[in-house]
């Protein structure tokens, strides 16, 4: 479905120049979950952002469907993206002037399609926050806000759902909820690529995918993909952090954020 | 859901900066509004004042004045031709008028379409107070005067009747009812006309045929007043016709002055609305101002937009939508406004006279208004469009 010939992102120039993605070559196909994983400034959403067309690359060639994707212009790009793609951010990026199913139903606007939001109600009651329709972002916890964030991406049905750091901003409880939301969109045959920090979280997937300085260092299998227990995260968080991870336990959310 | 419902819904989010852009316009707006109003109203206000003049026309004895000299020596001038004009050419004044005005408007109508109000000006003597008693046809001179009101008593109804000018008046010391000898001919003062400010404050305005009769002048006019009696009608053409079809006679077209009055008037209105585009233009970048900030709020807004779907088009259109919705909030604020403004400071401007609010400005308001909240919008518009998705929502976290 989408294959990365090659690609390489750079900023800057001259002693400026910084390599964000060097001759990356990566394949998605229908039915994929890929976990990316890699150390701060990998480069690990530089490729989310290019897989997703919202970067441009500065060598290399993407094919999307067998199509060159980075050769499209801007309006065509936005409709691919419109229709084919979605994304889901870490910090769930909704219109805090709008509703929860109007956050929903936004892409069906932008497609000229927001005259029937049927499709939104459902993709709502699939995330089970129906009764939360009326609400604005800010009533929201985190956890529903992502998975209002995720009701939109399902809304124009895509053929790949690009997550980056999508339980980053999460507590344990509400991040395995949206993992498992993820195993299951994945299940009924949609491709999930997701950048995450947590190699927990990272098994959840079929695959890992590790970059480091922009190369893809390592591609692997994993063999028992499964939900990490809730002991199992916190683990891997007291390793990296063992003050931040004692505050989990007594239930703050990491990084300050929204929490349930 | 529709677009234009998410930019009501988030310009509502943000009414502080929605109401500093609506005000931003509306000054502007306001401004102009205000002005063209007083303007209109000046002008309509003169218009009455030209249709009210009186004579379109005046006809006088056509003399020329020649200069004496006496050995390279300039003495002094002295007027040359008849003074006074004979009342046989009245009915050819009035023939050569109707035939003027039938020709130039393409009317078949047979009767008199011009009043042709002859005056016959006399030194005469009250007492021992000179004065100047004009000679007027009654009912034609009423038609041209309509200004005319009288302070007492009413018009001259009777051949020895005279309507007194207001300032003469007070001087002689006459009152309506009361009985006067000017230069031996007993009349009765039917009114005091009230003051006009114009020459009829110092005049005695008797019968003109009884001032003839008295005087022993015979049947000989001063001055003769016309006036068309229709609206546009080819004054210039009638006083050349008069000119070149009557001997002896010259033919003024009075309503110039006034016409030039109404174009000073419109030179003026434009001055004015030269500096009311200056204040539009500081409004207009006060509204770019509000604009470029609610962009850069909305950066994030815009970055989520791109990245589910938006096109660069999607949000054109609604930065768009939005300045029209500004201006029509911004034109019909500026419009109410402005009136107000005219309504309280017109009639200190115009002497009195009061203003009265033009609907038609209200599309023009509307119009204005969102013209220059889209200009104000499209630099930060476009800028919003051309925003990298990755970066909008990179910054953003």
């Amino acid at each position: 479905m989408l294959e990365l010939r090659s690609v390489s992102r750079m900023y800057g120039q001259g002693d400026a120049r910084v390599v964000a993605l060097n001759q990356v070559s990566l394949v998605v196909n229908a039915g994929d979950f890929i976990s990316i994983v890699g150390p701060s400034g990998s480069g690990k959403s530089t490729l989310l952002n290019v897989m997703g067309g919202v970067d441009r690359i500065t060598g290399g060639e993407i094919l999307f469907d067998d199509q060159r994707f980075d050769l499209l212009s801007e309006e065509e790009l936005t409709t691919f993206r419109r229709n084919r793609l979605a994304y889901v951010f870490q910090q769930y990026h909704l219109v805090p002037s709008l509703t929860v199913i109007e956050n929903v139903a936004l892409p069906m606007v932008f497609r000229a399609a927001g005259r029937d939001i049927t499709r939104a109600w459902q993709m709502l009651e699939r995330v089970g926050l129906r009764h939360r329709a009326s609400h604005r972002p800010s009533e929201l916890s985190g956890g529903e806000q992502q998975r209002v964030a995720i009701a939109r991406a399902l809304v124009n049905d895509p053929a790949l759902i690009l997550a980056d750091e999508p339980t980053g901003n999460l507590d344990q409880a509400s991040g395995r909820q949206i993992m498992s939301l993820f195993m299951e969109l994945n299940d009924e045959g949609r491709a999930v690529v997701m950048v995450t920090h947590n190699l927990q979280l990272a098994q959840c997937a079929r695959e890992i995918v590790e970059l480091t300085d922009g190369r893809v260092v390592s591609r692997s299998t994993v063999p028992d993909r499964r939900l990490p227990s809730l002991r199992g995260i916190e683990k891997e968080l007291a390793d990296a952090a063992p003050g931040l991870a004692n505050d989990n336990i007594m239930g703050v959310p990491p990084q300050g954020g929204n929490h349930l | 859901m529709r677009l234009t419902a998410i930019v009501i819904k988030d310009m509502l989010r943000r009414k502080r900066r929605v109401l500093h852009s609506v005000f931003g316009v509306s000054i502007g707006i306001m401004t102009v509004i205000a002005m063209l109003t007083v303007a209109d109203s000046g002008e309509q206000a003169l218009r009455m004042e030209l249709e009210n003049y009186g004579p379109n026309l005046s006809v006088v004895p056509d003399t020329a004045r020649m200069d004496v000299e006496l050995g390279g020596l300039t003495m002094g001038s002295v007027t040359v031709g008849e003074t006074l004009l004979d009342s046989s050419v009245l009915p050819e004044i009035q023939r050569v008028a109707d035939d003027a005005i039938r020709a130039d408007m393409g009317i078949s109508d047979p009767g008199p379409i011009a009043i042709v109000a002859p005056r016959l000006y006399l030194p005469a003597s009250v007492g021992d107070r000179n004065v100047t008693v004009a000679g007027v046809s009654p009912g034609e001179e009423r038609a041209i005067r309509v200004w005319w009101d009288f302070a007492e008593g009413g018009y001259i109804s009777g051949e020895n009747d005279i309507v007194v000018g207001a300032v003469a008046a007070r001087s002689l010391g006459l009152s309506s009812g009361q009985t006067v000898n000017i230069s031996g001919h007993e009349y009765t003062v039917a009114g005091v006309l009230g003051e006009s400010g114009s020459n009829d404050d110092f005049l005695l305005f008797a019968p003109l045929a009884t001032l003839q009769q008295t005087s022993g002048k015979g049947p000989v006019v001063s001055t003769v007043d016309v006036r068309a009696l229709c609206t546009g009608c080819p004054v210039e053409m009638i006083a050349h016709a008069l000119n070149a079809g009557i001997p002896g006679i010259h033919a003024i077209a009075v309503r110039q002055v006034a016409e030039a009055e109404l174009g000073m008037w419109h030179g003026m209105r434009a001055v004015v609305l030269m500096i009311a585009s200056v204040t539009l233009l500081v409004g207009l970048f006060g509204v770019m101002n509000a604009m470029t900030a609610m962009v850069a709020e909305r950066r994030k807004d815009i970055g989520i937009m791109r990245a589910v779907g938006a096109s660069r088009r999607q949000i054109l259109s609604m930065f768009a939508q939005e300045a029209i919705l500004l201006g029509v909030l911004g034109g019909l604020g500026g419009y109410v406004a402005g009136l107000l403004l005219a309504m309280a400071v017109g009639p200190l401007i115009l002497g009195g006279v009061a203003v009265t609010p033009v609907f038609s400005y209200i599309p023009l308001a509307v119009g204005l208004a969102g013209g220059i909240s889209m200009v104000a919008a499209l630099h930060p518009a476009l800028g919003a469009a051309r925003m990298r998705v990755a970066d909008a929502v990179r910054t953003s976290s």
